[in-house]
């Protein structure tokens, strides 16, 4: 399984770096406005092909780019209920503080566990490369932390269990 | 502590302290607290002439099992409460730290009262007694059978989270596994949703967020030496659960956070550094970096 990570993350990376072309560009339909033209999706030609990268039918990627904004959002592993649970917690817990992510997303799209928005703007304020490192460091470590809080529920349920049963 | 204690605590370091302080000769101090426990249980100290615990628990011969244990400090109950037990201060008994013991188990002592009289039917092969059904909670159920050869202890619970259930699921299949390792443990049987077999004719509730645990004590675990230990455990079991159940998700929310904060960080990596601030040399200079 591990094999397919890395061709996985350094396909969404190659393709997150060429999707970063952002540009300035104000809205066709009302004066003085600029939205992001990936949400708004005002005018077909301002936005490109969605392109989906998929490790498997549980895990993939959906990058939907425009003028200027691009759009990520990322399906994460759940492999059976109490992942699900994890999951969802966290990712509720970070979009919850999305104002301090800048760049997550409110609500996820439709079919995904969490979504990015990157809009000109904050390519202008920030490194486009280390951009790209955060979304694939988040990819990285969110599989690893919900491993990680699901092997510590088992333990501690093991731990109790086995502590409640040895009194008898 | 990964086992919840069976006395209340409060309840026992309030007497001991109020009986402290007359033993040391001083004046006995007015006192007046409400101590809610486990399973809905109220404790009110207060001292009307001297100190008093209450109770709200009655059922299936609580009394005659109370009236053997609180026999000397029994009382009439006051308005609210079930039992009531007088601590006269006035003549403090040499053995009060064994009174004040005793008083904080009286929550423990009234789910005791159920234990004994079923585990003393199996013990005399008298399997002819009704079922006792014990609401120990609003909607939570306590079923207590006893057959010639094993007693037979279920309880439901509701888990008022969903993502409780699926928490709750994991450490009752570690109790279920947890069994094949220790041989002198009851058989521990899960059902979630459904009641097990034997409350099948009853009115049993069904539901998503109801789980059944069920207990089967042999004579092992029901004989007087044994006795006082399973019941201990065994009436603390939902609250042990419940418990351990709110503690990992405790731990969850914890490291989300802590991962969040991290997350942010990395994020934050991206804003470059504000490149020309002043700087000042050792000497007090100012040094420009360009």
């Amino acid at each position: 399984m591990a094999a397919t990570l890395k061709p996985y993350l350094s396909a969404v990376r190659e393709t997150l770096t060429a999707a970063i072309c952002l540009q300035n560009f104000d809205s066709q339909l009302v004066e003085r406005h600029n939205k992001p033209e990936v949400e708004v999706k005002s005018n077909k030609e301002l936005l490109l092909t969605p392109v989906v990268i998929s490790r498997n039918e549980r895990e993939r990627v959906l990058i939907e780019g425009s003028i200027n904004s691009l759009r990520i959002s990322i399906a994460i592993k759940q492999a059976d209920e109490i992942e699900k649970i994890l999951c969802h917690k966290f990712t509720r817990f970070m979009m919850m503080r999305a104002e301090n992510f800048t760049i997550l997303r409110r609500k996820q799209i439709e079919g995904y566990d969490i979504s990015f928005l990157i809009t000109n703007f904050h390519t202008e304020q920030m490194y486009k490369h280390k951009l790209v490192d955060f979304i694939i460091h988040f990819m990285e470590e969110i599989d690893k932390e919900i491993n990680f809080l699901k092997l510590a529920v088992n333990s501690r349920a093991r731990i109790s269990a086995e502590e409640f049963l040895k009194n008898f | 502590m990964i086992l919840l204690e069976t006395n209340n605590r409060i309840v026992q370091e309030t007497l001991t302290l109020k009986i402290k302080n007359v033993l040391d000769g001083g004046k006995p101090d007015s006192v007046d607290i409400t101590i809610a426990d486990f399973d809905g249980v109220l404790f009110h100290i207060s001292n009307p002439d001297g100190v008093k615990t209450k109770i709200m628990l009655q059922e299936h011969g609580a009394d005659q099992l109370i009236k053997r244990e609180y026999d000397s400090i029994l009382s009439s109950p006051e308005s609210g409460y079930n039992v009531s037990v007088v601590i006269d201060l006035e003549n403090v008994p040499n053995d009060w730290s064994s009174v004040v013991e005793k008083v904080s188990l009286l929550k423990r002592n009234c789910f005791a009262s159920v234990f004994e009289k079923y585990f003393q039917f199996q013990e005399e092969g008298n399997d002819g007694n009704a079922r006792a059904v014990i609401h120990y909670r609003d909607d939570e159920t306590m079923y207590v059978e006893a057959k010639k050869d094993r007693v037979t202890v279920i309880f439901s619970t509701i888990f008022k989270d969903v993502d409780d259930i699926v928490i709750g699921k994991v450490f009752m299949q570690e109790f279920k596994e947890g069994r094949r390792k220790y041989q002198q443990a009851p058989q521990v049987l899960f059902s979630h949703k459904e009641p097990p077999q034997e409350l099948s004719n009853t009115d049993a509730r069904t539901g998503d967020n109801i789980g059944y645990i069920t207990f089967v004590l042999f004579p092992r675990h029901t004989n007087k030496n044994a006795r006082d230990n399973t019941i201990n455990l065994i009436h603390m079991l939902r609250d042990y659960l419940h418990y351990h159940i709110k503690c990992s998700k405790a731990y969850i929310h914890q490291s989300m956070r802590a991962k969040t904060t991290d997350f942010l960080k990395v994020l934050n990596r991206a804003r470059p550094e504000v490149k020309d601030k002043e700087k000042k040399t050792i000497t007090g200079k100012t040094f420009r970096q360009n």
